[in-house]
């Protein structure tokens, strides 16, 4: 009786230990995951919901079914906003990740002022969005800003409106923002190059391989898990992008800066159209959601 | 000894903290953040709150204006408005209409506000339905700016600014220097591209050829010929090459670079210029067309609904010596009273600074608002989506004609207006 006893014994001990075990799990992911209910899933869900009503946030919604999505779909301005969107994907989200990649490869190297070096290169990511924006906006200032300045002595005459005219202002905005948040992708990449076993590097050397075939063979496949996570991060930054055309150009000129993101707010705190906002914030979270599994996808990742 | 100190201390203390739990506190927001604005206000409101008048003290909260229309929806919507929001009389309507506002007839009475002398249309403007939903506090115009050594510089007389189109533009070529290379070094004027300046600028120009807005069926009438001149305007004053353009939104750093000679703007530069340093001249908006008018806006004082009315004549009597002693955030701000007692008081007449705000004052009688309608803020809003900003910026590109540019902005604001 006493063996049967404890032989029955050890499955209860074990499942408590494991629900125990599972307990203490969850209470160290609890003031996470409280947050993350609270502030993100429940918003979210509500988000879902008001993009089938009519709610000018005084009152209570009324059930519109698609008719949203339908406006939006029939919408100029918001077709236009998603245009102007995926032109700064293309224009920042490729030099934010190969120049974040070789930013990276620079600082890594065993040069004499390193440390110095990263933290210069870091230092610009510390500084606000709004600060960014106001800073360019003097350095893109055309009759007396710094980069007309510089163009001037080097003959580039009458000087660029660079936040004026609507070829120049997106891709004035694609600089600042790159210049702003390259280093976020440096910093990444770095932890991921310091990850890289030295020997693999050493063998090859050995085996005759050069600067290029290092990085070709080596460098770029051992950082791909890394990449997995900064391109599709990198991407849906850009597709989100807010702060600096709100600072620096409104949206204008013209409507040329016009993004999405501006297209929520002004529908959501503007005009307090949260349906219609609430509709294209989802439409957004689709695309950025599209776009991340078609990349994963072509890098094998999932 | 020691002890004895303590216990006075302490008692002190505790009689000081009784004072501020006694006070009632009326909470206001308000939008003036500009340049220094929010401190400037702050030292008025510093001083009621040591005056303590009736137990009073004011807790302020300052905005951009773009979130203030925000929050004040937001805060009202979750019923926990200011109890005073001070805004512009042009946004009044919009807040009625969303039953965020109280009417004010009766308690205005009590607390013993007296608009007499107050400009009629601004006090038109402050009634919905007839009823007063809000106190006018100032108004603040667009006018001419302009450096007198630039002017001087150009052999110009700074005492005897333009008056009319033909002087302004000749001012404005007369300052506009060209170098060897052919690069403009000094514009005549900075006038910025579209932004919030562009549109209070053709805002005075459609007024001065006669137009208006809005036609009587409600909807938008900027296809009227007066619109096509006001607009034409503008294109060809870009054209000419005397105008900075600006650079970005509302960017009129070249005047303040001293790279312009003239600006048109509201009268809250005045602090900010005269702290610069700059030989400054004012004067009162030339006449473009056949109208004088100038662009214009107000701050008015308004009560929220709540959900007790326990404080709505605390919150009024606020109101009442605020706009009483509104020479001080005139000044300061730089605004123009509307009460008389305001503009009389010392501070106003006596201040450094009246000679420049003289011609803001000058020009409240050719002083024009946009319409107050119940999508003020959609129709005129600051942002991309606006199809006013749109077209004015793309016909003075040369991107769109200006028959094309004021047909797609009637078509826009029209959408505006009738979207439900």
């Amino acid at each position: 009786m006493t063996s049967v006893a404890k032989t029955m014994d050890r499955p209860v001990t074990s499942s408590w230990a494991s629900i125990r075990n599972d307990l203490v799990a969850y209470a160290f992911m609890a003031p996470y995951l409280v947050l993350f209910i609270l502030f993100l899933l429940l918003p979210a869900i509500v988000g879902v919901y008001a993009s089938f009503t009519k709610w000018g946030i005084i009152g209570e919604p009324q059930w519109v079914g698609l008719r949203n999505y339908d406006k939006l779909i029939n919408s100029e301005i918001f077709i236009e906003s998603l245009q102007n969107t995926l032109y700064f994907v293309i224009l920042a989200a490729i030099p934010l990740i190969v120049l974040g990649f070789l930013l990276a490869l620079l600082v890594h190297q065993k040069l004499r002022f390193r440390n110095i070096a990263r933290a210069i290169v870091f230092l610009p990511h510390v500084v606000s969005v709004a600060a960014v924006g106001i800073i360019f906006q003097w350095i893109l200032e055309r009759s007396s800003g710094l980069l007309n300045y510089y163009l001037g002595v080097l003959g580039v005459n009458p000087p660029i409106n660079w936040l004026g005219e609507p070829e120049s202002a997106m891709p004035a905005i694609a600089i600042t923002t790159i210049w702003w948040t390259v280093n976020g992708n440096m910093i990444i990449y770095l932890a991921g190059l310091q990850d890289i076993p030295e020997e693999l590097y050493e063998s090859a050397r050995i085996d005759g391989a050069n600067g290029w075939q290092l990085t070709r063979h080596i460098t770029i496949p051992m950082l791909l898990p890394i990449s997995a996570f900064v391109i599709p991060l990198t991407v849906i930054a850009c597709w989100r992008v807010f702060g600096q055309v709100f600072v620096m150009t409104r949206g204008g000129p013209q409507g040329a800066t016009f993004t999405v993101a501006q297209f929520i707010y002004e529908t959501a705190f503007v005009r307090f159209n949260m349906g219609l906002a609430s509709a294209a914030g989802v439409i957004l979270m689709l695309i950025t959601l599209g776009f991340t599994v078609v990349q994963l996808r072509a890098m094998k990742v999932i | 000894m020691r002890k004895v100190l303590s216990v006075i201390l302490l008692a002190l203390l505790l009689s000081g903290a009784a004072t501020a739990q006694d006070a009632t506190p009326v909470t206001l927001m308000h939008g003036w953040t500009g340049a220094d604005n929010t401190e400037m206000l702050n030292t008025v409101f510093d001083r009621f709150n040591m005056d303590n008048p009736d137990g009073l003290v004011i807790e302020p909260t300052a905005l951009g204006w773009d979130d203030l229309f925000t929050q004040l929806t937001l805060t009202a919507a979750t019923g926990n408005p200011p109890d005073v929001v001070m805004f512009h009389n042009t946004e009044v309507t919009e807040f009625v209409r969303k039953g965020v506002l109280l009417p004010v007839d009766d308690l205005m009475m009590e607390a013993g506000i007296d608009l007499t002398g107050v400009p009629e249309n601004v006090i038109e403007l402050s009634k919905i339905d007839g009823e007063f939903y809000c106190l006018p506090g100032d108004l603040h115009p667009m006018n001419l700016y302009y450096n007198r050594d630039l002017v001087e510089a150009a052999g110009l007389d700074p005492d005897s600014p333009p008056t009319t189109g033909e002087e302004f533009m000749a001012w404005a070529e007369a300052m506009t220097i060209t170098d060897d290379d052919g690069m403009v070094t000094q514009y005549g004027l900075d006038q910025p591209l579209g932004g919030s300046l562009g549109r209070w600028f053709f805002h005075t120009l459609l007024y001065q050829f006669g137009g208006s807005w809005l036609g009587e069926d409600g909807l938008s009438a900027v296809d009227s010929e007066a619109a096509h001149q006001a607009l034409q305007y503008l294109v060809d004053l870009q054209a000419s090459g005397v105008s900075s353009m600006g650079s970005g939104v509302g960017d009129i750093s070249a005047f303040q670079n001293e790279r312009a000679g003239m600006v048109l703007v509201g009268p809250w530069m005045v602090n900010s210029y005269i702290r610069e340093g700059k030989n400054l001249g004012t004067a009162v908006m030339p006449t473009f067309g056949s109208v004088p008018a100038t662009w214009t806006n107000t701050h008015c004082l308004a009560l929220t609904v709540q959900e007790s009315d326990a404080n709505y004549l605390n919150s009024m009597k606020v109101i009442k010596w605020f706009l009483e002693n509104y020479a001080e955030p005139g000044i300061k701000v730089g605004i123009v009273p509307v009460l008389p007692v305001a503009l009389a008081d010392p501070y106003w007449t006596d201040h450094d600074f009246a000679q420049y705000y003289a011609p803001f004052v000058e020009s409240l009688s050719i002083a024009v608002m946009e319409p107050a309608i119940e999508k003020y803020t959609s129709v005129f809003a600051f942002g991309g989506q606006s199809p006013i900003l749109r077209n004015i910026e793309a016909a003075q590109a040369g991107d769109k004609s200006v028959a094309d540019a004021l047909a797609d902005m009637k078509a826009g604001i029209d959408e505006l207006l009738l979207d439900e």
